[in-house]
């Protein structure tokens, strides 16, 4: 399984893959991308099974990232890891096409229910 | 004074929703104190602007604390300059995040900006009020400091 995890912050995309290894995903092969544009540019490179991204990145956001994937036609399994978390952006993240969006702080278990609801399983 | 007291107590939340998941970076408790933010500490900020708030939260200490707070909350054995800015913002748009949810319901329109680091002091609008949240922590002192507009 390949796993693309965006975010702009490094500390925060190390932390995502970790969990992601303690929530079972420990087989998984990991690429980063420091925003929605570099995130676009490794979806198409290396076909990921799921995409975790953060929603607040310069350059291209995650809904800007997702809209695009999205109108390439791209439908693989996108989700938001973000400190954000209000009713009307879960709404936004539902109708753009996200799968989920988890609310930092977020814990293995977090990743491994949500996961499991969508589907995703290592 | 309610928002900022609101504000206050989402970010007493934020931290400990921290401590009780997977980022255990303090080990102190939080408290409001009755003085002025340390301004002139390094710290990194986060702006929320909405139809009725305007405000600044920031993470702020002395450096060497924060240096301690990064390498917690990365794990990694050594932090250069950029994994500590990095890793302080990342933790203060977390706790500004926990607080913003929980305000969005009396202000639907906040939004936040991306969090920025500063080594300097922080240029304060005349009219603000201001709280402040400290941390003691086996690393040193560590702030919260919330800002809100007058009559944003």
């Amino acid at each position: 399984m390949r796993i693309l995890v965006a975010d702009d912050s490094r500390a925060m995309r190390m932390i995502v893959v970790r969990q992601l290894r303690q929530a079972g995903f420990d087989e998984a092969e990991f690429i980063e991308a420091a925003d929605g544009a570099e995130g676009l540019v490794k979806a198409r490179e290396h076909s990921p099974d799921l995409i975790v991204s953060d929603w607040n990145m310069p350059e291209m956001n995650g809904l800007e990232f997702l809209r695009e994937l999205r109108a390439a036609g791209d439908e693989t399994v996108f989700g938001f890891v973000t400190s954000e978390g209000t009713p009307d952006m879960i709404q936004l993240a539902r109708s753009t096409g996200a799968s989920f969006l988890i609310s930092k702080p977020f814990t293995p278990e977090t990743f491994r229910d949500t996961l499991a609801a969508v589907g995703v399983n290592q | 004074m309610s928002d900022l007291l609101d504000w206050s107590m989402s970010v007493v939340e934020g931290v400990q929703a921290l401590e009780e998941g997977i980022f255990k970076v303090f080990d102190g408790v939080p408290r409001m104190i009755e003085r002025k933010a340390p301004l002139d500490l390094p710290g990194a900020w986060v702006s929320f602007i909405g139809g009725r708030l305007a405000v600044q939260f920031g993470l702020i200490a002395e450096y060497g604390t924060l240096e301690q707070l990064a390498l917690r909350f990365t794990g990694f054995d050594s932090a250069s300059e950029i994994d500590v800015t990095d890793a302080i913002t990342e933790i203060a748009n977390i706790v500004g995040g926990v607080a913003k949810r929980t305000m969005i319901s009396q202000d639907p329109l906040l939004t936040s900006g991306l969090p920025i680091f500063l080594f300097g002091r922080l240029v304060v609008p005349s009219r603000v009020d201001q709280a402040l949240i400290e941390v003691q922590s086996s690393v040193g002192s560590v702030y919260f400091a919330t800002l809100i507009q007058k009559d944003a």
